[in-house]
């Protein structure tokens, strides 16, 4: 019956998309015990994560995975049980089973289906953990639940709140049933609303019980795995303490437990609540383009009511609720970048233990937001900082200790935002970028900037082909493919940097825009054409006069404030006519990675928000550009993407030099 | 799945129960036996004492409540799983308070017709 797969595969995005989290929460708290190995937390958390994880795959009869889950869950409750003790190879097994937990869900998300852990595989993983420790694979998930963890105490009470999806048919009957479960269970106490009002209601999202004689894993086996219950929150208290005397019937008519006569309630369950919920992304893409379009319509209003004095008021509000409006579709649009961050700690382990090196690992700021387009693409480029950061950057232990450097290097990933930037920097403090090997090989290329300062020398680490060549790569042991991260960051509009110092180590820094899709942009005017530059990359504008300009070799600067400006046409740069000389000329200063470089345009038109809009000809010439988009009156302009442009100032200064 | 699954489905439709029965096979159910009304409902049940019934609510003749009735006045531990569809609430609570198990909802979703039912066999 065909049916029944449609209906498994609208369970399967979801499946997916927990299945990372829990695998994700296993991972971190495995990284967490191996600091300290009486983590009780940490083993609390990942038991949770391989509980939910064994429901969840058993539901979906993924019977390999929900079979390793209940293991880890088993090896995990002996800990809890202090029946054993973490070692550190138990946690290498534990790894183990997150990779194979990631092997099948990758299957599973290339094939639809999840591979077959062979015997000798799951043989393997076992051996990490001593053979009384594992368990018999159990023929029937269903009878996990009831297999005793621990005896419920006389007079362990809980507090239970079941809140109702949206989905679920007939809800107070539900509620009604799972009264009668728990009651078969345990001992239902009260409920709320009461057994006998439950029937005569027509809707309910909520019910509360107090509930005792029972143990939350009984609770969890009862509610989980189906989709009518949507959340529920689960507290222990003490019943002796009379919490909840008068339960009145109306809605949530009981008081909140007060548990300060339980403060040495060690696993108190940690409220699941979920204030969010789950949107298809092709939907927020969807609002996106609408609210961009909107956007060009309130754009074109404005103008025409400049005409039109009674239009005023209404497309002044129009203008701000359209403002608002893009805000908020910006910012839902918004993941933290932990969801990025949060695979490195183990990968930065698994590459320090395999080339030898003892890396302390941090990461600040993962709770900096940015568009979810970019965030998609982020990933690699900061795996290959950080690997080169592992690989190159630290130095062996020895050679630390011999320097007198602390034995452990520190790695760090940190995140911020300033602006509409935000900024993500990988540093290490590791030996640094050897300046005078980058300054050999710079001129055996032909590079400009031979007599360059070390900042600039450091960032010629990005050229493409630089780091190939196997001698800078074993002496100042850095830049393996740089040019790529490079690109990649350029691909996604933002620009790339490299700081270092001997000895002390590297820094690079990735400045990113918030997010592509509406940008603030400065509209300038060359040869009767608009062009559009971001925001983003202007420092200021000015007015200079022609004969403000001077010409050091075949570049033309311009002093501004007492420091040297280099200058360039705008037309030049997009190798078109320009108008004849005139007396003023405008110019907007726009920052190119730490320097700074004048664009001289015709005119400065004004600034507006900026929809982009995706251009993809491939041609050469286009690649100057961003994208373009359209403006209140229809037109269509170019938006200039002013690392593409700068970068072939830059090849010119080479061919020059 | 273990030895407890043996289903005894009733519904006076044939395409319900056929699909029921497909529904149940392919999840490795076993169907021991088919009613298309109450009366037959109740002597299947004695005669093949299933872990579990699919009981539908509307039917000629003796309806899905009374069924179940009877079926827990023979057998107090009877397991019944009701098949109700929309708009049949009361009925629905009725079954719950005189034992049924559970309940699924027309138009079934697979899944969850074997979620319910592997709830209900615990």
């Amino acid at each position: 019956m065909t049916v029944d797969n449609i209906d498994l595969n609208t369970y399967l995005p979801i499946f997916i998309e927990e299945t990372k989290e829990n695998i994700q929460q296993i991972s971190s708290n495995l990284l967490r015990l191996e600091q300290d190995e009486n983590d009780v937390e940490a083993i609390n958390e990942i038991f949770r994560a391989a509980h939910t994880l064994k429901g969840m795959s058993a539901t979906m009869g993924y019977s390999d995975i929900s079979q390793l889950a209940h293991q880890a869950e088993n090896l995990l409750d002996e800990v809890r049980n202090n029946k054993t003790h973490i070692t550190s190879t138990m946690i290498t097994g534990f790894f183990h089973i997150v990779d194979e937990f990631e092997a099948q869900l990758n299957s599973l998300v290339e094939t639809g289906e999840p591979s077959k852990i062979s015997q000798e595989r799951y043989q393997e993983i076992l051996a990490f953990f001593s053979p009384s420790q594992v368990v018999a694979p159990l023929e029937i998930m269903e009878k996990i639940s009831e297999t005793s963890r621990e005896e419920a105490t006389e007079g362990e009470c809980f507090l239970l709140e079941i809140f109702f999806s949206r989905d679920c048919q007939l809800p107070q009957a539900r509620a009604m049933i799972i009264c009668n479960q728990l009651a078969s269970v345990g001992k239902l106490l009260e409920t709320s609303p009461s057994q006998k009002h439950l029937a005569e209601r027509d809707q309910l999202d909520k019910l509360t019980c107090r509930v005792s004689d029972i143990r939350p894993e009984q609770v969890r086996a009862l509610l989980e795995g189906g989709v009518e219950v949507d959340y529920y929150t689960i507290e222990k208290y003490n019943c002796d303490q009379e919490i909840a005397p008068q339960v009145t019937e109306e809605e949530g008519g009981f008081r909140q437990p007060q548990d300060s006569t339980d403060n040495s309630d060690s696993h108190h369950d940690p409220l699941v609540l979920r204030h969010t919920i789950r949107v298809d992304t092709e939907k927020l893409d969807q609002l996106l383009n609408l609210v961009s379009e909107l956007v060009i319509n309130k754009t074109s209003l404005l103008q025409a009511a400049t005409n039109f004095p009674l239009l005023a008021d209404g497309v002044e509000h129009l203008h701000r609720l359209t403002s608002e409006l893009q805000v908020i579709v910006m910012k839902m649009r918004m993941i933290p970048l932990e969801t990025v961050f949060n695979r490195f700690p183990r990968m930065v382990r698994d590459t320090a233990m395999a080339v030898d090196k003892l890396v302390n690992f941090e990461i600040r700021g993962a709770e900096t937001e940015l568009d979810r387009t970019i965030i998609d693409d982020i990933s690699d480029p900061l795996v290959h900082l950080l690997r080169n950061a592992i690989d190159h950057g630290i130095e062996a232990v020895d050679r630390r200790v011999s320097i007198g450097k602390p034995r452990t290097g520190t790695i760090r990933l940190e995140a911020y935002q300033t602006g509409n930037q935000v900024v993500i920097e990988v540093s290490d403090d590791g030996h640094g970028l050897d300046i005078e090997q980058i300054r050999a090989k710079s001129r055996e290329m032909g590079l400009p900037g031979v007599d360059a300062d070390a900042g600039e020398l450091a960032n010629l680490i990005f050229t493409p082909g630089f780091s190939t060549v196997e001698s800078i790569t074993d002496l100042s042991g850095r830049g393996v493919g740089l040019d790529v991260v490079k690109n990649s960051i350029e691909a996604l509009g933002g620009s790339t940097d490299v700081y270092s110092r001997p000895n002390e180590g590297t820094t690079f820094k990735i400045s990113l825009p918030l997010t592509l899709a509406i940008i603030q942009g400065l509209l300038v005017k060359c040869s009767e054409e608009i062009y559009v530059i971001p925001l983003s990359y202007i420092a200021e504008t000015g007015i200079i006069f022609p004969e403000d300009i001077q010409t050091i070799g075949q570049q033309e600067i311009v002093m501004l404030r007492g420091k040297v400006l280099p200058i360039v046409c705008l037309n030049k740069l997009l190798e078109i006519e320009g108008p004849g000389p005139t007396e003023e000329l405008s110019l907007v200063v726009v920052r190119y990675g730490e320097r700074q470089i004048g664009i001289i345009v015709d005119d400065l038109l004004g600034q507006q928000d900026i929809v982009i809009k995706n251009v993809n000809w491939g041609e050469q010439f286009f690649r100057s550009f961003l994208g373009c988009s359209i403006l209140g009156d229809g037109s269509v302009v170019m938006i200039l993407d002013i690392n593409v442009l700068l970068s072939v100032v830059r090849a010119r200064e080479v061919n020059h030099a | 799945m273990g030895l407890n699954n043996r289903i005894l489905v009733v519904d006076d439709a044939a395409f319900m129960r056929m699909m029921i029965r497909d529904i149940l096979t392919k999840n490795n159910f076993e169907v021991v036996g088919e009613a298309t009304n109450g009366d037959e409902a109740v002597s299947k049940y004695i005669e093949l004492k299933p872990d579990l019934v699919t009981l539908d609510i509307t039917m000629p003749g003796m309806d899905g409540v009374t069924v179940l009735k009877k079926i827990r006045e023979h057998d107090p531990s009877a397991r019944v799983v009701m098949c109700s569809a929309m708009g049949q609430q009361a009925m629905v609570v009725e079954a719950i308070q005189n034992g049924a198990r559970d309940f699924i909802n027309k138009p079934f979703h697979p899944q969850k017709v074997v979620e319910i039912l592997r709830r209900a066999l615990r």
